[in-house]
């Protein structure tokens, strides 16, 4: 069926939602509560609201409607708009009540880069500053794409930071959001073991399916209902969880994480064992490969990062000139399946690409591939006796 | 007019073999480490060590690079046509203008560290000029992983030079002086460097002794660098590279933290852990001009003998480049 985005027709599968129309036509609209092939958080009556755009036509209106794109299924000449001044206002508001109860302020920190993560110059209480899933963060992302412009207000948003450690598993339920993914896949998946259940803190105006109902009617909940996921029986072990992972993999916060090294590990195994679908992330400065975009590369000290197809970091460094550095790499046999650059202005470059690497060796326990060195410049020492 | 001392002022280091002909080897490798704040070089003859040099670093990474270089080469009738194969590491590793190739610093230091401590080592903390890393390696010094700080001069050599300069203490007599007192302080609560003088001050003002403060400065320091090391979750041997290596005060507070004590170079060693970055590039540029040999033959060439690569671009450049026969 045909629909229109953001001005551009488009054929469409019957039975998807907006939203999905959307993310196939490459107009990323933001979201939390919904993740690709698990649903939206509106069949819990959660929903994050995020995903509202503009929608004229396939209903007998003739003005443009708000409308919650993830639970509303696409009808043939719908002409959806997916950005505006309006639809701007009302997901900074809601995204300002998501941020009044979450830990945010090290997001908008001048020393957010390479920060020890120790002590905090600004002297911010533990409580008050970002996770350990600062930097890599979903929710970052997206106040990042949202507000760029750091238009609400940032404050040091304090929660009470317990922490629950379940084998690998993580709880810290202050850094909850409520955004429903991981007691959606908990539920659904055939991996995991429906341990996890919805909890209100401050209840939403409709909820269930009368909430869900609603929805699909057209109107969109008064943010203000605050929840919070939970294992049904207290525990992780005592709901019935399998340790799957899934949550983990899906949870846009650091509400439930795998800690450590140890803990990447086993959520790269759990990765393998079951598999989620890769969210839909805004848009950032990775860009593909193309002689346009080798050529715009800027000859100026800077930092870059080579990726495959699939975002596997190739590559990271810190060159006095990105545009010959970056075409050096390129003719590195490691680097050979690059498609996608990431580069950022430095001054600092060599500081800086150490930066960047000690954040890659502590998400994957170990260095890009193209960093490593070959093993051909090791144990060959044959006149070790003489130095020592 | 009185002249100035600077408390800070650490003693340049030279070192030159006694009994090695550099004349007679086949290849002479070299490693420049440009940190921040010192810079080093180290001379390998036929991968035997022939020299080296550290010195401050100065206001242009080329001429710091230099500087070392012929601090370790020209007592010995070394110039820079003489190189066969040059690697550049450290901060300002892109301005080694003689360099073949560049390697980070983390990579040379895990090498010189594996060198100098053995193939047991397996943690090295790498107390830098104006960083602090925590590398974890493999037996045979390769990185596994690794942390840094880089935010903050506390717990750095500059850091120490400060405190260096704001107590009149000599740099060199800190880490002795700092166990010269009659019971151990609580460490200081605000290590920050700008504030370092006043803070200082009123202790010193609280009837604190010089050794006093210097202990709790001391102890602050190494509480920082062993909440780095315990995120690492490091239990297995360990070894400390860079300036603050040599400061006792510092390194066996470390030790008394984390409750493992670091592996030292034996006390009749020539090695300096200050030149660990440096070693490790030396190193490397060794295995790379046997690499470049070993293509070189294997393509049917003759093998470049000891030949000059001057000039040569900061970043990879091809290995054995510019070999005259």
């Amino acid at each position: 069926m045909q629909v229109r985005i953001d001005g551009v027709a488009l054929n469409v599968p019957e039975g998807v939602s907006i939203l999905q129309a959307c993310d196939l036509a490459g107009r990323y609209v933001p979201r939390l509560c919904s993740y690709p092939g698990i649903g939206c958080g509106g069949e819990l009556g959660v929903s994050c609201g995020l995903c509202v755009v503009e929608v004229t036509g396939g209903r007998r209106d003739s003005e443009p409607v708000p409308t919650l794109s993830c639970c509303m299924p696409v009808r043939p000449g719908m002409d959806i708009t997916t950005s505006g001044p309006a639809l701007h206002a009302d997901r900074l508001r809601r995204l300002a009540d998501i941020l009044d109860h979450h830990p945010h302020i090290c997001l908008s920190c001048p020393d957010r880069d390479g920060c020890s993560r120790e002590e905090c110059r600004f002297g911010v209480p533990v409580e008050g500053r970002c996770c350990s899933e600062f930097g890599r963060c979903e929710l970052g992302k997206l106040v990042a794409y949202i507000d760029p412009g750091l238009q609400l207000r940032r404050w040091a948003a304090v929660v009470p930071r317990e922490a629950h450690d379940e084998g690998r598993i993580r709880r810290e339920q202050g850094l909850c959001i409520g955004c429903g993914r991981c007691v959606m896949i908990c539920a659904s998946s055939p991996f995991a073991g429906s341990a996890l259940q919805m909890e209100d803190i401050v209840a939403p105006a409709a909820t269930g399916q009368a909430g869900l109902a609603a929805i699909q009617r057209g109107a969109i909940p008064d943010a203000g209902g605050r929840c919070r996921a939970l294992p049904v029986k207290g525990t992780l072990r005592a709901s019935g969880c399998t340790f799957c992972g899934q949550c983990v993999m899906v949870c846009p916060t650091g509400a439930v994480t795998a800690p450590g090294e140890a803990g990447a590990r086993w959520l790269e195994n759990c990765r393998k064992k079951s598999p989620v679908a890769s969210p839909v992330l805004p848009p950032d400065s990775w860009r593909w490969l193309t002689e346009d975009e080798l050529a715009a590369i800027p000859p100026v000290p800077g930092v870059f990062q080579l990726a495959d197809s699939t975002g596997q970091v190739l590559r990271i460094a810190g060159v006095a000139d990105l545009s010959r550095g970056v075409i050096a790499a390129l003719m590195e046999a490691t680097c050979a399946s690059a498609s996608r650059l990431w580069f950022e202005r430095a001054e600092l470059f060599t500081q800086r690409e150490s930066e960047l690497l000690a954040r890659y060796a502590q998400d994957h326990g170990h260095l890009p591939p193209g960093n490593d060195l070959g093993d051909d410049l090791f144990g060959e020492d044959l006149f070790d006796e003489d130095l020592e | 007019m009185t002249e100035t001392q600077h408390f800070w002022r650490w003693s340049e280091k030279t070192y030159q073999a006694p009994d090695l002909d550099w004349r007679a080897a086949s290849s002479i490798t070299v490693g420049v480490d440009v940190g921040s704040v010192s810079s080093q070089a180290v001379i390998l003859a036929d991968g035997k060590l022939l020299a080296f040099n550290s010195t401050r670093t100065g206001s242009s990474s080329p001429d710091s690079a230099l500087r070392a270089f012929r601090g370790a080469a020209e007592p010995i009738g070394l110039t820079l046509d003489d190189i066969s194969y040059a690697v550049g590491t450290g901060y300002g590793r892109v301005n080694v203008p003689f360099a073949d190739r560049t390697i980070t610093e983390i990579a040379c230091h895990a090498r010189g560290a594996n060198h100098m401590g053995g193939p047991s080592i397996r943690t090295i903390l790498d107390m830098g000029g104006q960083d602090c890393k925590v590398i974890r390696i493999d037996e045979r010094g390769k990185v596994l992983n690794f942390i840094m700080n880089d935010k903050c001069a506390a717990g750095t050599g500059r850091g120490m030079e400060v405190i260096a300069d704001v107590l009149s203490v000599p740099i060199e007599d800190i880490g002795r002086r700092s166990f010269e007192i009659d019971e151990e302080p609580a460490a200081v609560s605000n290590v920050c460097t700008v504030f370092a003088k006043s803070e200082a001050t009123s202790l010193l003002r609280a009837g604190w002794s010089v050794n006093k403060v210097l202990a709790a400065y001391c102890a602050a320091m190494a509480q920082r660098v062993a909440g780095l090391i315990e995120r690492m979750q490091v239990e297995r041997e360990f070894f400390i590279t860079g300036g603050i290596g040599k400061n006792i005060g510092v390194t066996r507070r470390i030790e008394r933290l984390i409750g493992v004590e670091a592996i030292k170079l034996p006390a009749d060693s020539v090695l300096d852990p200050q030149i660990a970055g440096a070693l490790g590039a030396s190193l490397f540029a060794h295995s790379l001009y046997r690499k470049a040999q070993k293509e070189a033959a294997a393509a049917g060439g003759t093998a470049p003998g000891n030949g000059g690569t001057p000039g040569g671009a900061a970043e990879p450049a091809g290995e054995g480049a510019g070999v005259a026969g």
